[in-house]
């Protein structure tokens, strides 16, 4: 991977932070230090060594509970991008190389979605399928498609155009091996950039979900879910509702600090 | 031309309500929470619960009730919410002022804010600075963002209030636009007191607006500023000033515009927790206690009307569009 | 003529991209004095534009621009100049003329306002826009940019110019995006106004030809360096740095004999070196001897006349004679018909493209379809390939035929290698492995490139050896039928002479037929044994190469032939 080496040193970190937070995710209920649903200490107590972030108001270790936090955001997120990309390059793919109504329906279909004022409908939808992980996965994806449908779609239509893939096709390359070799790779870059950098807007929606409380039921240790609980407890036991937030916050910024970088260096190309 | 495009756009903007109240009709009949439920409370008697049903007219075949919600919709009728017992669209004419209110000077603050970080980072050069502050302003979840303002501005400075949207006991003016009535009604104190509630409120939902505009000005202008008919006109002699003004920025306003479009969108979600948040009492907190109790019309409605107003917002930006560039051509 | 206007003295520029200084300019002095017209030329990479740049303080700042030495516009020094300076010199004493009229102007500004902005006190468009040819100007004035055609758009730019009262314009390869009917016209402007006005010109080019149809003094420049400077007659009729003379040597007109090989020179341009010691063109010079390597040569006095030149053998270059090749092998035209055109029409949407066209080409036999940019010649070769389909009328041809993209590099995939792309063609005959890589290095062995660029990237590539392999992957299995879109439009001199005798070589050896696109009737008159001219879709005549240009019976080639400009004519007069 030489793109990594021509990034810069924040880029670097940035790519390593992520791999470190999804380890975090993986890892989660072994790296936990406590029970994240057991009541460990006494309420309220602020940080201190024995509880990095202090304990909460049943007396919950909350670094823990930060822990699976991380573990039940990042995962659904990087679901929702993979599942959507999995999708929308298909059907991009689809749509820009087969043209006539094929690339006529799926460029309708991808259109409407992109018009609907789509965090709004998803959240209307959770709301009436009742609150739940499977069901904010689904609402999310069906909105995130077609976003990737559309950038494989104009990028297969500015390959196919270009005198490589003409050349290409008088040299007898036609079918999958078109698609696979010719036209897909493209695309790849500006697919693989958007889809770093959206993984911090999933995790922002996720997470305004979970605030909202249409996340998982109560006990569940979702960071949205952790501050909108304490959100009153703000002056007196800060800690409640900023760790879980500021946790969210330095999950975005390691997935838009490395986007960023992956563009920088997929436009220095 | 012009007169073409409106047809053609609002023949689409119908096309999509009537899209959108399919699946809101489909989310309103697949629905496992139960309304009627939800409204006689847990333990009322299950004939109680049944003459509830009949009345929200849950009995009824599906196609029956679509075709009577489109023609209560037609009707400008929302339904009954289930949690205020109020037809919907009642309650949404009275907490729409509140949100609209908002909502336009967040938009005003946030296009202001991003416009001026983006002519800061091309006018000083500092390009690394802006880029990092932007990343780091991004990945700020909006509640967060909501809590350090309040925490800080209110609980430790105290110089602006923590929630609510005016100070004055029981003032009701004649708009329900609390600026718009102090200006009407010559009430220094009421327009005083109401832009130092929405001062906190405003800020936060600027800020994801001001780092999207920002981001999308500085590419553009990037883009804009390489262009052959920029060194043209520094050739002529003209200062890099308006060299900005008169040729780099109308030439590339249209993405920022477009970017103005799509945050309109992300403006709503944020809506809503930053009205809970700051017990805003508009559209936003309204939804959010609907999600609380099940009251799907409400949810349902508000999103309608939300739905509408986005689509409104966005054929204003594409006839902003075409208006700045000759080569936009309307279809 | 008696003060220079702009007076460079040893102008040196080191521009820097990720982070690698280049040094584009090297030691530059030259004068243009007032009324003249300078010709700067050089291929690209020579540092030619970056002059036109300096003079106006314009250097790209996000390539770092270290800038040594001294420019002077009536006196003022530009090099080191305040900002406020700097924004008088360019409203007051250079203006530039664009390559690029279309990117020049500002799409959402109307052209009076352009017009308008920037101009001299007491100068107004509506009395300027006559004067370079367009009388309609209550049409002009509102129009946006894009309302405007090529031609129209660069009088604008020059009235713009000229508008400023700026004693001194330079003019950056203004004509290469126009058809070559509308560059005469172009260049006749310019020199009439020039004359009239009193404004001298520095004429930045790559084309020889239009130089010396031009100017009054020739700046040759190469590597950054210059190479010979005189005035036009002097360095046209008796050049004395041997890449003045190999740039005359391959440039080639209407006389240029087309029996055999073009001379040309090998090699590539100089790339981004970093400092170099000894002469920059040695590598690819015949007459460099070890002196060259190590010694770079200074510009000397030559002549009593002025002409100066950097060579240290410019003696014994002056006063040699051409070494001439061996012609061509004759290859005869068969009377088997390998692509056949019949009653071809062929419209896009509401535009009709080709009305009617009719025409075959036999084994052998090189045909060549010339015309204006939208007469439709590229849009034949493209059906002829089968990527598009007509309308009406049928199509015959001998097997797949192969094409020669215009823009070579682009019609290379950037993410395979050279060899990968090779290979594509060998897929069908399902090889095995080592007789594919052997066919492969074949093919490049054809086109003279070693096999080591098998596993190049295209972006590793040098223009002339993108050519190269996309030429290699057209004959990797040779086709029938080998297609040219235009392949020499973009070239400069030395490179384009090396395509059409590749090209002259390949079809020969192979025994291939070939259709060469091109709007340039002098590179037809040498590749090609027909020529079929093309005028708005429609053909207009079809003919023997040297009979087209000999005795042109359209009016469009007769245009055409008109309006190429001609070294050889210029420099007698």
């Amino acid at each position: 991977m030489t793109a990594f080496h021509r990034m810069g040193l924040p880029e670097r970190i940035a790519f390593i932070m992520l791999a470190a937070i999804t380890l975090v995710a993986v890892l989660a209920p072994w790296l936990a230090p406590y029970d994240p649903y057991l009541r460990v200490a006494a309420p309220f107590l602020p940080p201190s060594l024995a509880h990095p972030f202090g304990s909460d108001e049943i007396g919950r270790d909350l670094l823990s509970r930060v822990i699976l936090g991380v573990r039940l955001t990042w995962l659904p997120g990087l679901a929702i991008i993979l599942i959507s990309l999995a999708i929308g390059a298909l059907v991009g793919l689809l749509a820009g190389a087969m043209g006539g109504w094929v690339d006529m329906a799926l460029s309708r279909l991808t259109d409407l979605f992109l018009v609907l004022p789509s965090t709004l409908i998803a959240l209307a939808v959770v709301a009436a399928l009742g609150p739940g992980l499977l069901n904010t996965l689904i609402a999310i994806v069906i909105f995130w498609w077609p976003w990737y449908a559309r950038i494989t779609r104009a990028e297969i239509m500015a390959q196919a155009a270009r005198p490589h893939v003409e050349a290409a096709r008088l040299s007898g390359v036609s079918g999958a091996r078109l698609l696979w070799r010719y036209l897909l790779p493209g695309a790849t870059p500006t697919l693989l950039v958007t889809a770093t950098l959206d993984v911090a807007n999933v995790v922002l929606i996720l997470s305004l979900f979970s605030f909202l409380g249409l996340g998982l039921p109560a006990p569940a240790p979702e960071l949205g879910a952790m501050t909108a609980r304490t959100l009153d407890n703000l002056t007196v036991q800060w800690w409640l509702p900023i760790m879980p937030a500021a946790v969210i916050f330095v999950l975005c910024l390691a997935a838009n600090l490395a986007g960023d970088g992956l563009r920088s260096v997929m436009r220095g190309v | 031309m012009v007169v073409r495009f409106l047809i053609r756009r609002l023949t689409g903007l119908i096309g999509v309500l009537v899209v959108m109240s399919l699946i809101v009709f489909v989310l309103q009949s697949i629905i496992p929470a139960d309304p009627a439920r939800s409204v006689a409370g847990p333990n009322a008697p299950a004939e109680v619960v049944e003459r509830i049903r009949d009345q929200l007219g849950l009995n009824k075949p599906v196609l029956v009730q679509y075709g009577d919600y489109v023609w209560r919709l037609l009707h400008g009728d929302l339904g009954t919410s289930v949690r205020t017992r109020q037809p919907v669209a009642t309650d949404i004419v009275e907490s729409a002022p509140a949100s609209l209110e908002l909502m336009l000077a967040a938009l005003f603050v946030g296009v202001g804010m991003g416009a001026g970080v983006a002519a800061f980072q091309h006018l000083f050069r500092r390009a690394a600075f802006a880029r990092v502050l932007l990343l780091g302003l991004g990945s700020v979840p909006i509640f967060l963002a909501a809590l350090l303002l309040i925490w800080l501005f209110w609980f430790q400075l105290d110089w602006f209030p923590g929630g609510g949207r005016i100070g004055i006991r029981r003032f009701a003016g004649p708009t329900s636009f609390m600026l718009l009535d102090g200006i009407l009604l010559g009430r220094g104190d009421v327009i005083l007191s109401a832009l130092h509630h929405m001062a906190l409120p405003a800020l936060t939902l600027a800020i994801p607006i001001a780092v999207s505009i920002a981001r999308s000005i500085t590419s553009a202008l990037e883009t804009t500023m390489q262009q052959p008919f920029i060194r043209m006109a520094r050739g002529k002699g003209l200062t890099e000033g308006r060299i900005l003004w008169r040729h780099a920025a109308r030439a590339s306003a249209a993405a920022p515009l477009a970017m103005i479009g799509l945050q309109v969108g992300l403006l709503f979600a944020n809506l809503l927790i930053v009205e809970r948040v700051f017990a805003w009492p508009g559209l936003g907190l309204y939804t959010v206690q609907a999600f609380a109790s099940s009251d799907l019309p409400a949810v349902l409605g508000v999103s309608l009307v939300f739905g509408a107003f986005y689509i409104f917002v966005n054929i204003l930006i594409d006839l902003a569009q075409a208006g700045l560039d000759p080569r936009v051509r309307l279809t | 003529m008696t003060d220079p206007v702009l007076s460079v003295r040893d102008l040196g520029v080191t521009l820097h991209r990720d982070g690698v200084a280049n040094r584009v300019l090297d030691g530059v002095s030259f004068d243009v004095m007032a009324g003249g017209i300078t010709a700067l030329v050089g291929e690209s990479g020579s540092g030619k534009s970056t002059i036109g740049l300096a003079a106006q303080g314009l250097l790209a700042g996000d390539a770092d621009p270290r800038v040594t030495g001294s420019i002077q516009l009536g006196g003022i020094e530009v090099v080191g100049a305040s900002a406020p300076m700097l924004r008088h010199i360019r409203r007051n004493l250079v203006r530039m003329v664009p390559q690029d009229p279309l990117a020049a102007l500002n799409p959402v500004m109307r052209v009076g306002h352009q017009l308008h902005e920037g101009a001299a006190l007491g100068q107004r468009p509506e009395d300027w826009l006559p004067k370079v040819g367009l009388p309609d100007v209550a049409r002009i004035m509102p129009a946006w940019p894009h309302h405007l055609s090529g031609g129209q758009r660069q009088r604008v730019l020059i009235a713009m110019a000229m508008m400023s009262g700026a004693p001194l314009i330079v003019a950056d390869e203004p004509t290469t995006a126009l058809d070559v009917t509308v560059q005469a016209q172009i260049l006749r402007l310019l020199r009439q106004l020039a004359t009239d006005q009193g404004t001298a010109v520095l004429f930045v080019t790559h084309d020889l030809g239009v130089a010396s149809a031009l100017a009054d003094q020739i700046v040759v420049l190469y590597g950054g360096r210059v190479a010979e400077r005189g005035a036009a007659r002097a360095v046209l009729t008796s050049p004395r740095h041997p890449y003045s003379r190999a740039l005359l040597a391959a440039r080639f007109d209407f006389a240029a004999n087309r029996a055999r090989p073009l001379p040309m020179t090998a090699g590539d341009p100089p790339g981004p070196a970093a400092e170099r010691t000894g002469c920059a063109f040695a590598p690819r010079c015949t007459w460099s001897i070890a002196l060259c390597q190590d010694v770079t040569p200074t510009l000397a006095q030559s002549d009593a006349a002025g002409t100066q030149v950097a060579c240290h053998r410019a003696e014994e270059v002056r006063t040699a004679s051409t070494v001439s090749q061996p012609n061509w092998p004759v290859l005869p035209v068969q009377s088997e018909v390998v692509l056949r055109l019949t009653n071809i029409s062929l419209s896009f949407g509401k535009l009709k493209v080709l009305r009617d066209i009719n025409f075959s080409v036999r084994k052998g036999e090189t045909v060549a379809l010339v015309g204006l940019s939208g007469s439709g010649k590229s849009t034949v070769l493209r059906l002829a390939s089968g990527l598009l389909r007509p309308d009406e009328g049928d199509i015959h041809v001998v097997g797949q035929p192969q094409m020669v993209f215009q823009d070579a590099m682009s019609s290379l995939t950037p993410w395979l290698t050279v060899g990968e792309q090779l290979a594509e063609r060998l897929r069908p005959l399902h090889l095995p492995r080592n007789k594919v890589q052997q066919r492969v290095e074949q093919a490049l062995a054809e086109v003279g490139l070693p096999f080591v660029t098998i596993k190049a990237l295209p972006r590793e590539l040098s223009g002339g050896q993108a050519q190269r392999v996309a030429v290699a992957r057209a004959i990797v299995v040779p086709p029938d039928v080998l297609l040219c879109d235009e392949p020499i439009s973009a070239m400069d001199v030395s490179l384009a002479a090396q395509t059409l005798n590749l090209l002259g070589d390949v079809r020969r050896r192979l025994g291939m037929a070939m259709v060469f696109v091109t709007h340039d009737l002098a590179a037809a008159r040498i590749i090609a044994d027909r020529i079929i001219v093309l005028e708005g879709g429609r053909i207009v005549e079809d003919g023997a190469a040297e009979d087209v240009v000999a005795q042109p019976a359209s009016a469009q080639a007769r245009d055409m032939i008109a309006a190429t400009p001609r070294l050889r004519e210029a420099v007698s007069t």
